[in-house]
């Protein structure tokens, strides 16, 4: 019988709930081009750089085109239902469109289809839906191209300097299709200019302490390698460990320093590329994704017929040096290095 | 005369709905050991755990050399110098005989760390005491059974312990691993200690013990010096006026009709050359000691342990068939030692556990699906046939008292009805009265035309039973003999000290 | 005669591992150059050390005849409080390593009362701490990467005459652990749960205490392994200790620590078992090997090493069996 009175408050509890929040939604303005947002997550800077950007993006280029934007943005704290739930409150709120990095790929298509059904275009974003319901459009970072421009910047740096490459590609797990993509880039520049060769793969599965055990190892068997290929630096912290074990963390120009490669310039990277000890880097773009899911939402808008490739909208990052960092404008590990969640 | 050490004076103790003992007085001597006896159910068990201090009794008292005593619990008995050698011993076996004596209460350094010299000595000093050669440092599991229990003896000396309590020591133990006990023992009583022993080989009381306790039904049923108590009264003691299930004349000797026959049965190490024939309605008695293979040969005819070579056959309208192992275990019904482990669901009802072997034949038609009704009616004529004590067919096994449990299994092979039925200690454990019932009914089974291949320890269980006997020895039969051969005989063919080379098998 | 053939076996089986292990080593030496340095040995070593120490907590457990999968997650939780109160609350880092210890010893305490005083099955209860610890990490630190200080980076870098400072932290644990396990009486008593709790209780151990405590120390043991993971890195990353658990378990079963419990030694058993493995990822590292090989190669091994443990087990059955008769 407690038990019974128990449960019968707590569904009362969710009632209320329910009602209270359905009475304080927004009102949708007419005239407004309203974007519902459906973030996995805000705890990460980069979700919030990607957010702000796309504000401003949207509000530099949409009034020209007659889109008055208003945005409603959801945040589902990693849970998979909240954001189902999350996207079906933007369904009642009869949004233009919604826009959504999913949480689970998996899960994301019965949202998709019930956004359809309600007749509203559904832009995935960054996450691909692994079902059948693939959304309007798939706008995400280019790891291909990204990969690609990191390896062919190494390979020019090797060639101007007069050097052959004996290179050590730190790779990503492989079961992540980034991190594949990213070194299938390499070792095709690597064939093609015949300005490297990697000497040995070192498989990290993402995890930190394999980058530094790993780097450390090949070192160990490679001292003769002269460059580095990261296929992710967000592990920065590890790789500068592993190069100081042997005493290799050097500045571009000191002696010992060796070649550095490295895609996405995450914030510890950023600040290492701006201390001088990394070569190169493709940025994981913040600001062009944001700006091709504006160029893609203007579309939607305005009716325009949506093109693009088989993968979708797929974004390469920015080449950076250390010499070209300081002018580079709106780079999302240096603006938000600061930036905590609220 | 010697001094009295332990008194229990007009002990009474009532569980809900149950008096399990009134008005027991119950005295035991210093270097004497004092048999206590009765059937299952008798108050052995209710006595001993109230001077164990594991129950509070509810009238009279205790005395320890004179001083009245209470236990509260366990640790209380324990101070007062009484100590447990238990049936089911407390080992580990992945420690060394030293740790497993100390376990308890190291001789300790600096409060956490063990003072090894101190227990080393302490250790070889009381294994010389029981006259025991194992080395302090050998591991439990490398023992034996026998030197197993002579290192929980020894954890029990170490105490400075004065009245050692030994429930069922011998139940698994060796002919020579047994002589040594009962040497152990003989030295405690030199040292001054009280014994007290119980046991259901009636012969080792007459071994061991100077006085003799026992119970029924929660009383005294009669004591006294055992030199002044024959073995008759003894058992008349205990169960009161209840016949042993002896078959008398009523042997089946005549016209053998052979079924079933095993050759060249090999597994190295373990046995050499078993061949052997069954009879229609026989009960063939495999004697010998534990580990002789008389149990690994059953084993192996069931399937249970692979071996190197073996060849089973059965006859049929004169001809010998050889059959398959799968056929072996559809076709013979095995009853095991351990009913515990091996044989029951204890957390399942007796239906279930019934049906267990039968539920091929009680499906309902055309479908894989078990027929509950089936089931139960099958169930309550067995239970019904074996006089199986229970409130209902859906009672848990693990409910029931051993005699109860061992003939739930009993009546799940009868479901089957099986020609050939394999039993290894069927009755191990049981009380007297629960005993003599499994023997009638292994006699009528036999009777009815199942032929019984019976392993058991007793040897006047397999006197009174068996047709026809074949003598285990170190993994060989070296006899075959027929009923009527002598105790003695049987006896010494099994440790090896008769001569069997006349009656080896061709 | 019988008794002599098992033990061959059986000795074949005591044995045979090293035999296996020296037969690895020689194969790396001669395939990779620099695979049998000193500089190669030391940062090998250097690498195992946070598993060197978990899994040693690990082995505890083990002994007991239990699991504890929840370490890996302890390892982060704890370093997330440390590098929270680092970096948000301008903790000096001894402070707050002193409150990552603590924490470790509270979250296998929490173990401890699930198994204890509820009653839960270890497997049960250390499966949802798995998740739940990580989680609370995962909010803690918003799932942020937290960098060390440098005075922390540098000690994951720094060595005592030549070696790895954290490499003689973990040997000195390993060898401080070993005398726990086979000379004091916490040590025997965890060895005595092994062999089954039932004759535990009758033999007056207290089992319950035993059994607490013995989580509390492998909580303990999987904070210092975080810290020293962590420092490392030198970042807080939300990989600390992932899959730890099951690397733990596969290298102690490696060392021939029975997982039915009771059984096996710290040393050499923890050092072989985890070196072992951190020796088969350096030489595939040193070889250049195909990287889909790596994790073939180590569920390999440890299917090798369970499928061992389980025969071990049969085998001991029938030793016993033959040296009954013999008596």
């Amino acid at each position: 019988m407690k038990k019974l009175v128990g449960v019968a408050f707590v569904m009362f509890l969710f009632l209320a709930a329910g009602v209270l929040s359905a009475g304080a939604q927004q009102e949708v303005d007419d005239g407004k081009y309203v974007v519902g947002v459906s973030w996995d997550e805000k705890s990460i800077p980069l979700i919030q750089a990607w957010e702000d950007y796309m504000i401003a993006e949207a509000e530099k280029t949409g009034s020209a085109i007659g889109l008055d934007y208003e945005f409603i943005i959801n945040v589902a704290d990693l849970d998979p239902t909240r954001q189902a739930s999350n996207i079906e409150d933007l369904i009642q709120q009869d949004v233009d469109v919604i826009l959504a990095r999913a949480k689970d790929g998996a899960a994301i298509g019965s949202s998709i289809r019930a956004a359809h059904d309600a007749d509203i275009p559904f832009v995935v974003f960054d996450r691909k839906s692994l079902t059948a319901e693939q959304g309007d459009a798939y706008v995400g970072g280019d790891s291909y191209r990204q990969g690609r421009s990191t390896a062919e910047a190494l390979a020019d740096l090797l060639q101007k300097q007069g050097i052959q490459g004996k290179c050590i590609e730190v790779m990503g797990d492989l079961k992540d299709n980034n991190a594949v993509l990213r070194s299938v880039a390499l070792n095709e520049v690597a064939v093609e200019t015949g300005a490297l060769q990697v000497v040995t793969q070192v498989p990290t599965e993402w995890d930190p302490q394999k980058f530094l055990s790993g780097i450390t190892n090949a070192l160990q068997a490679y001292p003769d390698a002269n460059c580095i290929f990261l296929a992710s630096d967000f592990a920065w912290s590890a790789v500068q460990a592993a190069l100081e074990t042997h005493d290799r963390y050097k500045k571009i120009g000191e002696a010992g320093h060796i070649l550095t490669a490295t895609c996405d310039l995450f914030p510890d990277a950023l600040i290492a590329m701006e201390n001088g000890y990394i070569d190169v880097s493709t940025t994981w773009d913040a600001y062009l994704h944001a700006k091709a899911l504006v160029e893609v939402l203007n579309k939607i808008g305005t009716n325009a017929p949506l093109t693009y490739g088989e993968e979708g909208f797929l974004v390469p990052g920015r080449v950076v040096y250390p010499e070209t960092l300081a002018e580079m404008e709106n780079v999302w590990s240096r603006d938000y290095a600061d930036w905590t969640a609220q | 005369m010697s001094s009295t050490v332990l008194k229990m004076i007009g002990i009474g103790k009532s569980f809900p709905g149950v008096r399990a003992l009134h008005n027991v007085t119950f005295t035991a001597y210093a270097g004497e050991a004092i048999a206590l006896l009765g059937a299952n159910g008798a108050g052995k068990s209710t006595l001993m755990n109230v001077l164990g201090g594991v129950i509070r009794h509810d009238d009279g008292k205790l005395e320890i050399q004179g001083k009245s005593v209470e236990f509260k619990n366990p640790k209380d008995a324990q101070a007062e110098g009484i100590a447990f050698v238990h049936q089911e011993m407390a080992l580990l076996p992945t420690m060394t005989v030293m740790d497993n004596m100390f376990i308890a209460d190291f001789p300790k350094r600096w409060g956490a760390i063990i003072n090894r010299t101190e227990m080393r000595n302490q250790c070889t000093e009381v294994l010389e005491r029981l006259g025991c050669r194992i080395s302090p440092d050998n591991y439990i599991k490398n023992l034996g059974t026998g030197d197993r229990q002579m290192v929980e003896i020894g954890r029990a000396l170490l105490g400075n312990n004065r009245i050692f309590i030994f429930d069922e020591p011998t139940s698994s133990l060796t002919k020579g691993e047994k002589d040594n006990l009962i040497k152990v023992i003989e030295r405690l009583k030199r040292e001054g200690m009280a014994i007290i022993y119980i046991t259901h080989f009636l012969s080792e009381v007459y071994d061991i013990c100077d006085r003799v306790c026992v119970l029924r039904g929660g009383e005294v049923a009669g004591g006294g010096l055992i030199s002044e108590v024959s073995m008759n009264k003894l058992v008349r003691m205990m169960v009161g006026d209840v016949k042993i299930g002896d078959r008398g004349s009523e042997r089946n000797t005549a016209a053998r009709k052979p079924i079933f026959q095993v050759d060249e049965l090999n597994r190295r190490g373990v046995l050499e050359n078993i061949n052997f024939t069954l009879n229609k309605g026989e009960i063939l008695g495999f004697w010998g000691l534990l580990g002789s293979g008389r149990t690994e040969t059953a084993r192996a005819i069931m399937g249970l342990d692979t071996v190197d070579s073996l060849k089973i056959s059965t006859w049929k309208d004169d001809r010998l068939t050889e059959v398959s192992t799968e056929f072996v275990q559809h076709n013979i019904g095995l009853i095991t030692e351990e009913r515990r482990v091996d044989g029951l669901f204890l957390p399942m009802s007796v239906s279930r556990n019934m049906s267990m072997a039968n539920l091929r034949n009680i499906r309902k038609k055309h479908s894989a699906v078990i027929d509950r009704k089936r089931e139960a009616e099958l169930s309550r004529e067995f239970t019904d046939r074996l006089n199986i004590k229970i409130t209902s067919i859906e009672q848990k096994v693990e409910t029931l008292s051993g005699g109860n449990q061992q003939k739930v299994i009993l009546g799940r092979w009868l479901e089957v009805n099986p020609d050939i039925l394999i039993m290894d200690e069927p009755t191990r454990g049981l009380d007297v009265s629960a005993k003599a019932e499994i023997a009638r009914i292994i006699v009528r089974l036999a009777k009815e035309g199942t032929s019984i291949i019976l392993i058991s320890s007793e040897i006047e269980e397999m006197m009174s039973l068996c047709d026809r006997f074949l003598v285990f020895n170190k993994g060989r039969i070296i006899s075959n003999l027929e009923y009527g051969v002598s105790q003695e005989e049987l006896v010494g063919l099994a440790a090896g000290t008769a001569d069997a080379s006349k009656r080896v098998m061709a | 005669m019988k008794l002599k053939q098992l033990s061959i076996k059986d000795s074949l089986f005591k044995y045979g591992f090293y035999v296996i292990l020296f037969g690895v080593i020689l194969f790396f030496t001669f395939s990779a150059e620099y695979f049998l340095t000193f500089a190669n040995i030391n940062s090998l070593v250097h690498a195992a050390a946070p598993m060197l120490i978990i899994a040693a907590g690990m082995a505890f457990v083990v002994f007991t005849g239990k699991l504890d999968i929840s370490l890996g997650s302890i390892a982060y939780l704890s370093t997330c409080i440390g590098a929270v109160l680092m970096k948000n609350l301008g903790f000096p880092p001894a402070a707050a390593f002193i409150i990552v210890l603590l924490s470790g010893i509270v979250l296998g305490g929490i173990n401890g009362f699930i198994i204890v005083i509820l009653k839960v099955n270890p497997l049960i209860t250390t499966l949802g701490t798995l998740t739940a610890f990580r989680g609370l990490g995962l909010i803690l630190t918003q799932s942020f990467e937290i960098r060390m200080p440098e005075a922390v980076r540098a000690f994951g870098t720094s060595r005592i005459l030549g070696v790895f400072s954290d490499v003689w932290l973990a040997l000195l644990l390993l060898i401080l652990l070993h005398f726990i396990h086979q000379k004091a009486v916490f040590g025997k008593q965890v060895t005595a749960l092994g062999n089954g709790e039932e004759v535990c209780l009758r033999l007056g151990i207290r089992v319950d205490r035993t059994i607490f405590l013995t989580f509390m120390l492998a909580g303990f043991l999987a904070s210092i392994g975080g810290i020293v993971s962590m420092a490392q890195i030198g970042q807080s990353t939300t990989f600390l200790g992932k899959g730890m658990e099951f690397t733990a378990v596969a290298a102690i079963v490696l060392g021939g620590i029975s997982l039915f419990g009771g059984e096996g030694k710290i040393i050499p058993g923890v050092l072989i078992g985890v070196l072992t493995l951190e020796l088969i990822r350096n030489g595939l590292n040193h070889l250049g090997a195909n990287p889909y090989l790596y994790e073939f190669v180590n569920g390999g091994i440890i299917f090798t090493a369970m499928s061992a443990d389980a025969l071990k087990a049969r085998l001991r059955g029938q030793v016993i069996l033959v040296s009954d008769e013999n008596t």
